[in-house]
């Protein structure tokens, strides 16, 4: 059946990986807590269940039954339309990773790497127009760091995306991971990445350069009037976000789904990126509890004067190599 | 909009049935001379109506013509060299016998750092009929010491005194519409109506609960001198990063400062006035409420000023113990300052917020097994402290400092090198010496732009003479130079607290004199003397002669003062709060033009401000 | 009717309402917005067409960068919803309509005429819009092109550069925002 092929396989996978999704992101927020909590000697969630394991329900139940206030003073359609928007992307950008040998989430197409691009590229809407619909000083000026600060990082970026794309010659995330790589590729390819951490860090507004939402000058930022569920969309876009870029990380620096055993039993795939995925976010955590935050001005001369540089070198090199040691 | 309502007058109280014939009076005039009254007497002549010392300062009182004169020559005079104006207040002398003196006066205080020397300059006010009664009017020194505009206009708010030439007269403190001024002796202690209504009757209630009224967008009255082209942000009441209730209205253009106008008060409540109808050993329990982050240094200040006035002598165990909480408290406050500093600069993940307040946390355990409470201690009182240390209290101080400066080394692991750090730090919020000291700042603000003075070493108070400890400063005038400062100033604590603990003598942790200091519990079951001194104290409180006195301690934030004017009786006539949050806070729109709005938060937490005391 | 016809025609409707939004709304964001739209479901067609690159090349350069860099511009300049002066002028009203019309003639024979005689280069790109297909292409038989337009924003992109540097000392970051009223 043509039709079940085409529309109702994609569309049930497509619905269980949001689910997936969608827990991951709950107890992300536990997880991100329980660690925040370790690391500055507090105890964290412990109430509601066993190590206060029920806490996401709760803040979900929350969430949910908060009163839906619209302020007078926004534009009313692009202010409900913008935590929509904000996590779409976080969600889409899974379609082409890959879980398992030879089985990508949604689909494995041969533009995997323009598609974290084009992702990437359109992530900053939510917030930009979530600021400007806001019609507040506070928000308006959170949009206008993120929108320009995420349009800065995706520069660098996509050089690394690049350099990694010529070195593995397809562009397709499946044949990434399933290609084999040279020793000398695997160093060269680490020696990136803490600069893309740095950009992944940027693109997801995460600390330390969390400065569209930096609660301490901008109050919220871009969410400053936005309550209930329709905060908890951004939180959810923001985590998602997060999962979704140490996904992509795990599987363009570190092998993805692959392990020992991982090409004879299948299922041990999606266990070996959980794991790689897990570290990541640790990398996450560890980095916000750890390490302050620039200035909005000094963010953008970081990039504009030393990332952008970098990979426009590091993507020469890339290409030397790509073309006399391959 | 006026209030319109009808206070209830009370005739201010002063228990005149128990209080000897001769009382209310005024203050004596200054006794004796010095090199600078002298100096001051040729220059001026005539219009020095009495010069010298009283109660060990040196006091100046001058013709209200030659006011601004005396200052300017004050200021540029090389034998004199007075850099800085500390305060500023005034006495409404109303209920005293003046027989046709001023009834207003200003009460300045002129600092040499250069000389270590303190003066108290004091002029009458003209008065103007006018109005509801008299206006009182006096030359503003703005134009001299640029410190004075905001101790101006809290004197003009709170007690109605004008100020001529003072660039930006408006009210501070208080509600733009308040009814009068509240320091002035007839204003109504309590007892006015509350300016809004709470009826059932109140239109607004039927609609209450069963939907959000309309918002009406107004748009609201903008500071003198900003201008609607650029972007005006209203910074608090509610804001996560202004340390409480301060108000900023920030105009920005882009991400860039213009101007900065602090909107205060929102905090206030009356200490001073409260000050004024409390007898002398009641108002301790007030100080704890200024500056809530140091209590201990506040009941010291307090206690200090009117000991000096009775006479007291201090038991040496006292002062040692004395020194023990104002230190602990100083390392408590700068814990306090250094966790949220970093949770305003880094973001609310930094762990450093939780290392601090875990520190902290050890100090106000140690204040309650000392007394019994964590942040409103009142240990110190008059004549001594509250209680005797109790016995455990040494040992596990001494595990506390043998601790601390692990500790303290921890915290600069974490940041003091880092990049992001210094990056964020380093030539933010600068101000040169000059400035620091036109502007009147105290404590890290003035070392942190290389003035080396702490009132511990050059003006010692408590036996602070006796220790051995060094004054930090640094001369880039930053918020990174302030940060090394209050760092190293937590270390200097450290270091006193090891040698106060060392030598902590045996004795009297109170003095003896009954007429001040109550008697042990053990002695009223024995003693009618002791019974009679515990009754008298208690109804009555003790008498303080009358007269006037400033003094100033270093707390952790720069110079406390405590202006009392006495007019014999059981409670203060005057009682001024010089908190060193609110000068400081004056150099928040000088230090942050030009720069971007992530700094104006920077420098609020350079700044290290208690509203409780901003606002007192 | 197949699939992919009821396909494009959904899609194609959609993309004809998003352009009429674009100049029809007062709002400028809502206009950005309407253009955001119409390039997504452009990239959508694209994507009906094998063209995947061209498609994730649209999302890349138009979504992603230029209707960001126009909804920046709208919020720094305040977007005034209010401005009709373009309207109350007549001869801009009459140009624009001449000029769309002429567009639109110019498309329509280049689309019919390619229709009506397929080219063989057409053919053999319609067989892959991979980015293979394109890059070859590109780096051979239109390196010229291509390079001239490489040159041409290295010109636009220091001309930019000489503009932007005059403002320095000024004030750096965000220019000037005014007050979003």
């Amino acid at each position: 059946m043509d039709w079940l092929q085409l529309l109702v396989f994609p569309a049930i996978r497509a619905l269980i990986l949001i689910f997936v999704l969608l827990t991951g992101f709950a107890y992300l927020t536990w997880y991100e807590r329980k660690l925040l909590a370790r690391f500055q000697v507090r105890y964290g969630p412990n109430r509601a269940g066993k190590f206060g394991l029920l806490q996401p329900a709760a803040d979900a139940v929350k969430a949910f039954f908060k009163e839906e206030i619209i302020p007078n003073h926004v534009d009313k359609p692009v202010y409900l339309l913008a935590p929509a928007l904000a996590l779409v992307p976080a969600l889409i950008i899974w379609a082409v990773i890959p879980i398992a040998k030879g089985t990508p989430a949604i689909a494995d197409v041969n533009i995997g790497f323009l598609w974290i691009l084009a992702v990437a590229g359109i992530e900053s809407y939510g917030i930009i127009l979530a600021g400007w619909s806001s019609n507040n000083n506070y928000s308006l000026l959170g949009a206008l760091r993120s929108s320009a600060q995420m349009v800065s990082y995706e520069l660098p970026l996509g050089l690394f995306l690049v350099s990694i794309l010529m070195l593995a010659g397809s562009f397709s995330l499946v044949d990434l991971v399933e290609g084999s790589r040279q020793w000398w590729e695997w160093i060269w390819l680490w020696l990136a990445f803490p600069f893309f951490f740095i950009c992944i860090l940027a693109e997801t507004n995460r600390s330390p350069f969390d400065l569209p939402e930096t609660e301490n000058e901008l109050v919220a930022g871009f969410q400053t009037e936005y309550g209930g569920m329709k905060f908890a969309l951004f939180f959810i876009a923001e985590y998602v976000n997060m999962i979704s870029t140490s996904a992509i990380m795990a599987t363009l620096f570190f092998g993805g789904w692959k392990g020992p055993f991982a090409e004879q039993y299948i299922w041990l795939g999606p266990v070996y990126l959980l794991i790689k995925v897990l570290i990541l976010l640790f990398l996450f955590i560890w980095v916000r509890a750890s390490i302050g935050r620039p200035r909005y001005d000094q963010l953008m001369k970081f990039c504009w004067q030393f990332m952008l540089p970098l990979g426009l070198v590091y993507v020469s090199i890339s290409a030397v190599l790509a073309v006399f040691l391959k | 909009m006026p209030l319109d309502v009808a206070p209830v007058i009370r005739s201010y109280e002063t228990q005149r049935t128990l209080n000897p014939p001769g009382i209310p009076a005024l203050a004596p005039m200054p006794t004796g001379e010095t090199d600078d009254t002298r100096r001051l007497c040729e220059r001026f002549g005539r219009d020095i109506v009495a010069a010298g010392l009283h109660y060990g300062n040196q006091v100046v009182f001058v013709e209200p013509a030659q006011l601004k004169a005396l200052a300017t020559f004050l200021r540029d005079d090389a034998e004199l060299n007075y850099e800085t104006l500390i305060d500023v207040t005034s006495v409404d002398r109303s209920q005293l016998p003046l027989n046709g003196g001023a009834r207003f006066q200003t009460v300045y205080q002129f600092r040499s750092y250069s000389r270590n020397r303190h003066l108290t300059v004091v002029a009458d006010c003209k008065t103007e009929p006018g109005g509801n009664g008299e206006l009182p009017h006096i030359d503003s020194l703005t134009g001299v010491y640029r410190g004075a505009e905001w101790p101006e206009r809290e004197v003009y708010d709170l007690m109605g005194i004008r100020f001529d030439g003072h660039p930006d007269l408006r009210r501070i403190l208080m509600p733009k519409s308040w009814p009068n001024h509240p320091l002035q002796k007839q204003a109504p202690l309590g007892g006015e109506e509350v300016p809004f209504t709470f009826t059932w009757d109140d239109p607004e209630f039927e609609t209450l609960g069963s939907q959000i009224l309309p918002a009406e967008s107004a748009a609201p009255d903008l500071p003198p001198g900003m201008s609607r082209q650029n972007m005006v942000i209203n910074m608090g009441p509610h804001h996560p990063s202004t340390h409480g209730v301060l108000r900023l209205v920030v105009e920005m253009d882009g991400e860039r400062i213009v101007s900065i106008d602090p909107d205060l008060g929102f905090l206030h409540s009356g200490f001073e006035k409260t000050g004024e109808n409390k007898r002398y050993k009641d108002f301790v329990y007030y100080t704890d409420r200024m500056d809530y982050l140091s209590a201990m240094s506040n009941n010291l200040g307090y206690c200090l000023t009117i000991e000096h006035m009775l006479g007291l002598e201090i038991p040496e165990r006292a002062q040692v113990i004395r020194v023990i909480m104002a230190e602990m408290q100083r390392i408590a406050s700068h814990l306090f300052w250094l966790a949220t500093h970093v949770l305003d600069v880094s973001g609310t993940g930094m762990s450093l917020l939780m290392y601090a307040t875990r520190e902290r946390e050890r100090i106000l355990d140690l204040f309650e097994m000392a007394c019994g409470a964590r942040l409103t201690v009142s240990y110190i009182r008059i004549g001594g402290v509250w209680q005797d240390l109790p016995d455990a209290f040494i040992t596990e101080l001494k595990d506390f400092l043998r601790v601390m400066p692990e500790k303290i080394n921890e915290y600069e692991a974490l940041i003091t090198e880092a990049p992001l750090w210094q990056e964020r730090l380093t030539g933010i919020g600068h101000i040169s010496a000059d400035d620091a000291l036109a502007m009147g700042l105290t404590g890290p603000m003035l070392r942190g732009s290389g003035i080396d003075w702490d009132l511990r070493r050059d003006r010692p108070y408590c036996g602070y003479e006796s220790y051995e400890f060094e004054v930090p400063t640094s001369d880039s005038g930053d918020c990174y130079g302030r940060f090394n400062i209050r760092m190293e100033e937590m270390r200097q604590s450290v270091r006193i607290l090891e040698q106060a603990v060392g030598n902590l003598p045996s004795g009297l942790y109170k003095s003896n004199n009954r007429k001040v200091a109550l008697p042990p519990r053990a002695e009223l079951d024995v003693s009618m003397e002791a019974l009679i001194h515990h009754f008298k104290l208690m109804t009555e409180g003790f008498h303080v002669s009358p007269g006037f006195f400033y003094n100033g301690i270093e707390n952790s934030k720069g110079e406390l003062g405590f202006y009392v004017y006495s007019d014999g009786s059981a409670k203060p006539y005057r009682l001024h709060v010089h908190g060193p949050s609110f000068n400081n806070l004056y150099a928040i729109d000088h230090i942050s033009r030009g720069e971007m709005l992530s700094d104006v938060v920077t420098n609020i937490g350079s700044i290290d401000i208690v509203l409780g005391e901003v606002d007192r | 009717m197949s699939w992919s016809l009821l396909f494009f025609l959904l899609v194609g409707a959609v993309s004809l309402a998003a352009a009429l939004g674009v100049v029809t709304s007062r709002q400028p964001v809502h206009s950005a917005l309407f253009l955001l739209t119409n390039f997504a479901t452009l990239a959508v067609l694209y994507i009906t067409l094998d063209a995947q690159f061209l498609a994730a090349a649209q999302v890349i350069v138009y979504a992603g960068g230029i209707v960001i860099l126009i909804l920046f511009v709208i919020m720094l300049i305040g977007g005034d919803t209010n401005d009709f002066s373009a309207a109350q002028r007549a001869w801009s009203r009459t140009v624009g309509m001449a000029l769309g019309i002429i567009l639109l003639l110019v498309i329509s024979y280049s689309a019919l005429s390619r229709m009506m005689a397929p080219s063989e280069d057409t053919a053999a790109l319609l067989q892959g819009g991979t980015p293979e297909a394109v890059g070859i292409e590109l780096f051979t038989k239109y390196i010229l092109p291509f390079e001239l337009v490489a040159l041409l924003l290295l010109v636009a992109l220091i001309g930019a550069l000489v503009l932007g540097r005059q403002q320095e000392g000024a004030s750096e970051g965000i220019p000037s925002v005014k007050a979003n009223e």
